[in-house]
């Protein structure tokens, strides 16, 4: 990556990080294990930019 | 905006390499001349990119099945099997196909991908879970997606992450249903099939495999990896295709689960689709017949594939580390990938160019598959031309290889 970026609740996972298809499905499978989730392919097809994410990831833990 | 300008990446890479004039998806054979060779065109072409395994396309009696099938049943059904009848040489395909599986129930689908289609729409339904390797083909992730299941994907090959997924899913309602495939079709990598059977069974999940790039290819009787493994008890669905060793076109689902024959009336695949001619399904019963009593096909092909991946393993081009019948040499990259194909097909080698999302770990692969049917010496020549075109790309070093024959003595 060229420049450090400044992420915020929206930006887009795609775009806003530089990551294609491939990559984003690994990215997600990070963060499957850090949280100890399981993120079902509907809603991550769902999930646009970071703020999603950190809902989709809420939604799943539980937590309000 | 125009309908279409939603491709427009997509547009513009494919008009790309047409303009090159040489299109890796868009490759068009004037003849095929036998299992191993083709003409574009005034030039002749070593096949080496059919999924061919047994080379059974061009097989005598084969080819006198079809043609005897055709004069005597006409060229097509014209229907589905639910709406419109089934010939009763479909019925005895699927007896050949459970009996050759040592299996209850046998069902025979009109394509590979409308197999996993059918079968997986069907098995998972609204409140079940279909676990999937993150590896699997698009038939396995279009069919998940037809259904109405939970789908998730495990780490490809990786029966830990399997496990963690199952015990997230511990207390969540409904049935557990594990996809895998035998062979991968990318890089011929195989699944490791015990150690996912056991974790199946700690979680009493189901199992379905995939079988299409390794029937006719693993196993004693060659029936695959469930075979090869020694685990078939635990395999509860055996999905596969007629398009690769058997050499036609259709696919199939073999079960011993109780109440099997439901999925004929609740899998929309199976139901709303026109049935396979009475040539094809002739031709894959004889097929069948000859995979099944001519274990020397399947010997003939371990040899070839052995000596084809030796081979390219001694010139220093990086591939898998299994010798599977599937030898994908990994490229740095997509463009080097098209120009290293090109340079063989215009060589006379065709291969395949298999690129990301299509491929694992956004790998850019030159796929080459290798037959039963390929002597000894179009293997050399492939292996050649490979040679020849890696050193003018500077892609390996110029050291002469130990001849095959010392390699494959080696293993």
């Amino acid at each position: 990556m060229p420049s450090p970026i400044e992420l915020s609740e929206d930006t887009n996972i795609t775009e806003g990080l530089g990551l294609d298809s491939v990559a984003v499905m690994d990215f997600v499978m990070e963060i499957e294990d850090a949280l100890d989730i399981s993120i079902p392919l509907d809603r991550i097809a769902e999930v646009k930019t970071i703020g999603d994410l950190i809902a989709t990831a809420h939604d799943l833990k539980g937590v309000a | 905006m125009a309908l279409f300008d939603k491709y427009a990446a997509l547009i513009g890479q494919f008009a790309s390499l047409e303009a090159t004039g040489y299109n890796p998806f868009n490759v068009s054979f004037d003849t095929v001349l036998s299992p191993t060779e083709a003409m574009i065109g005034a030039r002749r072409i070593l096949l080496f990119g059919t999924n061919n395994y047994l080379g059974l396309t061009y097989d005598r009696a084969v080819i006198e099945a079809a043609a005897e099938a055709t004069q005597r049943l006409g060229a097509g059904t014209t229907g589905s099997r639910v709406a419109n009848g089934s010939y009763g040489t479909h019925r005895q395909l699927e007896r050949h196909l459970a009996d050759f599986y040592g299996r209850k129930h046998g069902m025979v689908f009109s394509t590979g991908y409308q197999a996993n289609l059918g079968i997986l729409s069907a098995l998972a339904g609204k409140d079940d879970h279909l676990i999937l390797d993150a590896d699997s083909h698009a038939s396995i992730y279009d069919g998940s997606r037809l259904g109405h299941a939970q789908v998730t994907r495990f780490r490809h090959n990786d029966p830990a992450d399997l496990d963690n997924r199952l015990r997230r899913l511990a207390d969540t309602p409904g049935d557990k249903i594990i996809v895998v495939e035998g062979i991968y079709s990318m890089l011929g990598d195989t699944a490791p099939l015990r150690e996912f059977v056991e974790v199946k069974r700690k979680w009493g999940a189901y199992l379905v495999i995939d079988e299409a790039h390794s029937l006719g290819v693993l196993g004693r009787t060659g029936r695959g990896l469930a075979e090869a493994a020694g685990v078939e008890a635990d395999v509860d669905f055996v999905v596969g295709t007629f398009s690769k060793s058997l050499g036609g076109i259709g696919g199939f689902c073999v079960s011993d689960m109780d109440g099997f024959d439901i999925l004929r009336v609740a899998s929309r695949p199976y139901m709303f689709t026109a049935s396979l001619p009475p040539s094809v399904v002739a031709a894959v019963t004889e097929a069948l017949n000859q995979l099944r009593h001519r274990p020397a096909l399947r010997q003939q092909l371990l040899d070839n594939a052995r000596r084809f991946h030796a081979g390219l393993a001694d010139l220093g081009f990086n591939i898998g580390p299994e010798a599977s019948p599937v030898v994908s040499a990994i490229m740095p990259d997509p463009a080097t990938a098209f120009t290293f194909w090109s340079k063989l097909l215009e060589a006379g080698l065709y291969t395949n160019v298999s690129l990301p999302p299509a491929t694992p770990k956004g790998l850019a692969l030159l796929r080459s598959s290798v037959s039963a049917a390929h002597s000894r010496s179009q293997i050399d020549h492939a292996v050649q031309l490979f040679a020849e075109t890696g050193r003018a790309m500077g892609l390996i070093g110029d050291q002469a290889a130990a001849p095959p024959e010392m390699r494959v003595a080696a293993q």
